[in-house]
């Protein structure tokens, strides 16, 4: 355990140095494409911000204060993806009195991409996520949840690519094992398949379709135990998944944890939090820029 | 030769053309954004928000009880997990008997982190009751016999506490000891009625003892409603919500 953190201090003493080659068009050497992601994780239904006496979050967080900032950075930048790693649904009683239909929709006009999902998102079972999902304009991804057997069939995707300019950006979603953590009942049917395999293979599949940045849209946890797999073991197993966006363990980063691959690169790991008191933002740059300084880590 | 030395360059670099020359992407900026001004909200959403928060807080508001003094949840026991555990214990005796189920002694287990908040001090309010329990879990009888009861303290213990009623242990470096149901030690070759939320019943938290039982029966009281009705019931009564507890796990580690 130890050795474990201290690992994670080094890493993120290195993070000052980042990049990242990747196969691409000719076209990339003319000009360089920016694209910001900005990420939230386990939001649990605090559509409200926390009261402005509240003694860890005073005034933070909200839904329309997230909704604000996103519109603002829209407005800065051509290329946005929105993200969120799951558990967006329990924990205050908007949930149990109107069964997550207001975070969904509202995230919807928010404009998220995608999302991936949470163990909390089948605290009211496989059937009621089903009548919830068509609130959602924004898809739910997932690798390692298969749905064949149950009403959400053909419903979650494994995958999405989003083209941004001239840059495909490809999105997985990975989801914790549900055993003894999801009561059987509420997802019963649904397979859940080793997250760490599933999440390389299908990152591998992404890079052959093109994609110059395969992001892990995770639910497994920043560091886990009890046999548990996480972030940090999904990064060490993976040579094809280029970021890794967490949730789970409600996770607070000053800077994005830098760890290595299995093939000895850096990989950078976000976890963005809990509640919507924070939002991460990273920006990357592809082209001809990035490969005059590719390692200088401009600002942040 | 000149022709040909053209022409070779020329291949060469059509077929450097369609191998795609490599493309670096780079992380050029990061920013952990704190949303900590709420007076900065989009007015869209803040009007899509406002009828459902109205109609909630009309709900939420209602005073349950006058509380004198906060409780929290924490391990290996503290008042509010004994609190809720002596309500799950009260009325999983009043469902055994209403479901005309044979009677044992019994014992209520309450997973301590399922408990996501304190009851506060002074007016406690519906809001409340749903921040300590947002779950939608129900009421689970499950009759354990008295090894997989001897798994279940050991299990306790390696969850370093969860909210008991009707039964006392003592926490040793050891282990478990000492376990007392009802008041008499544990028997193996009895039987035990296990008061509880569905979450542990169906194995949540470790707890597969639980789940591997033969008889599991689920009732139609959420947990939330049994903390709701008993906290109005102190009220009515005009009775004090209890902050002293007995001990049930005595930690002697």
């Amino acid at each position: 355990m130890n050795s474990r953190r201290s690992f994670i201090k080094k890493s993120l003493a290195g993070a000052a140095l980042l990049a990242f080659p990747l196969s691409g068009e000719a076209f990339f050497k003319k000009e360089s494409t920016r694209i910001v992601i900005l990420h939230t994780s386990d939001l649990h239904s605090r559509i409200d911000p926390f009261p402005k006496d509240h003694p860890h979050y005073p005034g933070k967080g909200g839904f329309a204060q997230r909704a604000a900032q996103i519109q603002k950075i829209r407005k800065e930048n051509e290329h946005v993806l929105l993200f969120d790693s799951g558990d967006i649904l329990q924990g205050t009683p908007y949930f149990n009195f109107y069964k997550g239909q207001p975070e969904f929709e509202l995230m919807s006009r928010m404009g998220y991409d995608a999302a991936t999902l949470g163990n909390h998102e089948f605290d009211n079972g496989l059937e009621a996520l089903n009548q919830l999902l068509p609130h959602a304009t924004f898809p739910f991804i997932s690798a390692n949840y298969h749905f064949e057997n149950t009403a959400l069939k053909g419903k979650i995707s494994p995958w999405k690519i989003f083209q941004k300019g001239r840059v495909k950006i490809g999105v997985l979603g990975l989801g914790i094992d549900p055993k003894g953590l999801i009561a059987d009942s509420n997802y019963r049917g649904m397979e859940w398949s080793n997250p760490l395999e599933t999440g390389e293979t299908t990152a591998a599949y992404l890079k052959q379709q093109g994609c110059h940045l395969v992001v892990a849209l995770s639910h497994l946890g920043l560091q886990m135990d009890r046999g548990r797999y996480d972030d940090i073991q999904l990064a060490a197993h993976s040579t094809n998944i280029d970021l890794i966006l967490g949730g789970h363990t409600h996770s607070f980063m000053e800077r994005p944890l830098l760890t290595q691959n299995a093939a000895g690169k850096e990989i950078p790991i976000l976890h963005s939090g809990q509640h919507g008191v924070q939002m991460g933002r990273l920006d990357f740059e592809f082209g001809s820029k990035a490969e005059e300084s590719p390692y200088q880590l401009l600002n942040g | 030769m000149k022709v040909l030395f053209q022409f070779l360059l020329l291949l060469l670099l059509a077929t450097a053309a369609c191998q795609s020359p490599p493309v670096s992407h780079r992380l050029q900026h990061f920013e952990i954004i704190e949303l900590d001004d709420p007076d900065l909200a989009d007015t869209t959403l803040l009007a899509y928000i406002q009828p459902y928060r109205d109609s909630l807080n009309e709900a939420m508001n209602e005073v349950l009880v006058h509380n004198e003094e906060r409780l929290i949840p924490t391990k290996p026991e503290s008042p509010l997990t004994s609190l809720v555990a002596d309500m799950v214990l009260e009325q999983g005796m009043a469902f055994i008997h209403e479901a005309s189920l044979p009677n044992h002694p019994a014992v209520a287990l309450i997973n301590s982190r399922g408990l996501r908040s304190p009851l506060p001090q002074g007016k406690v309010l519906r809001r409340h009751a749903f921040e300590i329990m947002p779950f939608e879990n129900v009421l689970t009888a499950v009759l354990l016999d008295g090894r997989q009861t001897l798994a279940l303290f050991d299990h306790i213990y390696s969850e370093n506490g969860d909210g008991l009623a009707g039964a006392t242990c003592d926490f040793t470096p050891d282990g478990t000891q000492n376990i007392r149901i009802n008041g008499k030690a544990l028997q193996t070759t009895a039987h035990y009625w296990i008061f509880t939320s569905n979450y542990l019943a169906e194995g949540g938290d470790g707890y597969s003892m639980l789940s591997e039982a033969d008889t599991i029966i689920s009732s139609s009281y959420a947990i939330r409603d049994i903390i709701i009705e008993k906290l109005q019931a102190y009220a009515s009564a005009n009775k004090k919500v209890p902050h002293q507890f007995s001990t049930r796990i005595k930690d002697l580690r």
